[in-house]
């Protein structure tokens, strides 16, 4: 539902949730854009047993997470501030997503309004 | 009370406690190495033939029994005083302890032959549990409850045939390999429509209310935690493969629509036991449809979290209900707070912890579902099924607390007021603590990758919005003489719609047996007494009677036709003679 209430009025410009950024990711930048790094390493994920879907740019902290998990099973209320820091790294992943998406829907209008003088 | 060291009830009560711990430790171990176990037990072969017991030991079977385990022992501890006067306690006890047996049965198997062996075996249990004080209800419930849940034994049976393609009934080796066969489809739609009857969903629901002719504890155990949660385990562990099926979109809409259906109900509903299961209905669809969104964690979050303050909140009902001289109807209640403190602080626990207040065991499962139904892409109308339902529980919970605890005296007689059954108490209060933690710690402890929620702040706040309606709307309904408003009959159809679970008993009972008797009379009379007996035994009666009537004519007179025909033949002779000369 929050999804939805976002992404309702993209759909003018025919975008949907899970598109993919068409344009260049440095139109409109006056500095050099980074792109995000991952920091857990592909082996280190394997051997922690990190399924596919988690193996994203706060694999990371999930890997501390996990390990401090094992350590402290099943006492696992000591491991509050690993779980909060990967937590707020998956919602400034999150809120970087929906800007990226938010950017394409507005390239998008200005594409459209553009041809439209055209 | 004092033989309850040695009597059946203690011995399986120790011995279930013992069990539980032993899963205990075995699931702390298993999360930990992110272990699972396939045991294979060749039982016999002969030539090419084997016949194998497979066992599935992880961490989310180990879980399970655990909470089984927790819960018979308690229940039958329980049962030691709710049952005290009853003769055949042995009897009672072994068919609980059959029903845990069968319930393992179904929980650690990766096989679809010792699944239905545990379903049937739970379906038929149920049936001699519901049927326990044999009466004329209690027999018509048990028929009910079997019946609606052979079905699903049928859908069992039918994939069991299915699976047959496959050359092994190890289901969980084809989950994700198959799961775009067409037979594969077939499967997954017939599990659902087993796992629909188990859990009572529509249009299935109207044999959970029925079920509460058994005794209480066996409400506790069998009707609320265990049994009707037996579904959505199965579609946990087939939920890989039905991802992707548009039969679990139709299971989400109809699991809403359960969820929606049985919270209205209970706010119609007297019956303080019926209340309880038509609130058991509506979590049960609370969990399907979070199953069928594809979440089958929090499903299982949910299941264990509500299979502990339900099977409290049944137990508190069995205490309110032999205090009141066995009494169910709500509205001779009132007032109990001040006589039976303990019990109420259980029941008060219980039914919080049911709306979900913060930071009881409904909390953490309820609210991470409602918010995770907030953030995923849903339509409309399943958002508000949701959210609706949600405010329907604080609504017929607070009505309920109101009528039982805060609302006047209201007692038909004074009857055994008393709160001393320590035996009951220690049970309830073992389940009360579990009431309490075990929301925090099944959600530390299970989600080993946690779920990130982010939502703007009227969404977030959007469960406790619909909590507040609720439950004011709950208080002032607990207030409203209702059969002293006027006009209130200009609503009796839409509450008749209502309070009979959308007509969803017709459709199984009434249903089932007036049509079809009604068929029968007409085809008794049209073609038993019509038409085959006019062309079989009556007709063909008809058709000797006369013809023997016919006949008998001349067997009567047949003299007089001999002398007749002497005189005929003497007459021609006579004329022949005359008239050759």
């Amino acid at each position: 539902m929050g999804q939805m209430m976002g992404s309702y009025d993209a759909r003018k410009v025919d975008l949907y949730m899970d598109d993919k950024p068409t344009f260049d990711p440095q139109a409109g930048f006056n500095y050099q854009r980074k792109p995000r790094e991952m920091v857990a390493r592909e082996e280190d994920l394997v051997s922690a047993k990190i399924p596919v879907k988690y193996r994203d740019y706060c694999a990371h902290h999930l890997l501390e997470y996990q390990s401090c998990r094992y350590k402290n099973m099943p006492l696992l209320y000591k491991c509050a501030h690993e779980k909060h820091a990967y937590l707020i790294c998956e919602k400034d992943d999150y809120v970087i997503r929906m800007k990226e998406f938010e950017r394409e829907r507005r390239l998008r209008l200005r594409e459209k309004r553009i041809v439209g003088v055209a | 009370m004092n033989n309850m060291k040695y009597s059946i009830c203690f011995i399986s009560f120790f011995f279930l406690f013992m069990m539980m711990m032993v899963n205990f430790f075995f699931m702390i171990y298993f999360i930990m190495n992110d272990m699972v176990i396939l045991m294979e037990w060749e039982i016999m072969s002969f030539n090419s033939l084997s016949i194998v017991m497979s066992i599935l030991l992880d961490w989310m079977s180990l879980l399970f029994m655990m909470f089984v385990f927790l819960i018979s022992s308690v229940v039958i501890y329980y049962s030691k005083s709710y049952m005290q006067s009853e003769l055949n306690l042995s009897r009672f006890i072994i068919l609980v302890l059959l029903f845990v047996f069968s319930m393992m049965l179904l929980i650690i198997s990766p096989n679809i032959i010792s699944i239905l062996l545990g379903w049937d075996g739970l379906g038929l249990v149920s049936y001699c549990l519901v049927i326990y004080y044999q009466n004329l209800k209690s027999y018509n419930a048990g028929m009910l409850t079997a019946l609606s849940n052979r079905v699903g034994d049928v859908f069992i049976l039918i994939v069991i045939s299915w699976m047959l393609n496959y050359g092994s009934w190890n289901y969980i080796f084809y989950l994700e390999f198959m799961n775009n066969d067409w037979e594969m489809m077939m499967i997954g739609s017939m599990i659902i429509m087993a796992a629909m009857t188990k859990s009572a969903q529509i249009p299935f629901s109207s044999w959970l209310p029925a079920a509460m002719a058994a005794p209480t504890p066996v409400s506790a155990l069998v009707h609320s935690s265990t049994l009707v949660t037996a579904g959505v385990y199965l579609l946990i562990r087939f939920n890989m493969m039905l991802l992707d099926m548009f039969f679990l979109k139709l299971l989400l809409l109809l699991s809403g629509l359960t969820m929606f259906m049985a919270g209205i109900s209970a706010n119609y509903e007297f019956d303080l036991k019926k209340i309880i299961a038509l609130s058991t209905l509506s979590q049960l669809g609370l969990m399907m449809s979070i199953l069928s969104m594809g979440l089958p964690d929090l499903a299982f979050f949910h299941l264990l979290t509500h299979a502990m303050f339900k099977a409290l909140l049944f137990m508190c009902a069995g205490i309110i209900i032999h205090m009141m001289n066995d009494i169910q109807d709500i509205r001779f209640m009132g007032g109990i707070s001040l006589y039976i403190p303990l019990t109420s602080l259980c029941m008060n626990i219980s039914n919080m912890a049911l709306c979900g207040i913060p930071f009881l065991a409904g909390f953490y499962s309820k609210d991470l579902i409602l918010e995770l139904v907030s953030f995923s892409n849903l339509n409309l109308m399943i958002f508000f099924l949701y959210y609706l339902s949600t405010g329907l529980t604080m609504f017929y919970s607070f009505r309920l607390m109101m009528y039982l605890m805060v609302n006047d005296f209201n007692l038909l007689s004074i009857f055994n007021l008393y709160d001393e059954d320590y035996i009951m108490l220690k049970s309830m209060f073992v389940l009360l603590f579990m009431s309490i933690i075990s929301g925090s710690f099944l959600s530390w402890m299970i989600f080993s990758y946690p779920y990130m929620i982010y939502l703007p702040f009227n969404l977030k706040m959007m469960v406790i919005y619909v909590s507040l309606v609720g439950g004011m709307l709950g208080y002032f309904i607990s207030n409203m003489k209702i059969y002293s408003v006027n006009k209130f009959l200009m609503t009796y159809n839409l509450s008749n719609f209502l309070c009979l679970m959308w007509f969803m008993p017709n459709l199984s009972t009434y249903g089932l047996s007036y049509y079809f008797l009604n068929l029968g009379q007409s085809l008794l009379k049209n073609i038993d007494m019509g038409w085959s007996e006019i062309y079989s035994g009556f007709g063909m009666m008809q058709v000797m009677k006369k013809y023997s009537v016919f006949y008998n004519v001349y067997q009567m007179n047949n003299f007089m036709i001999y002398l007749f025909s002497f005189i005929i033949w003497m007459f021609i002779l006579f004329m022949m003679l005359m008239f050759n000369n």
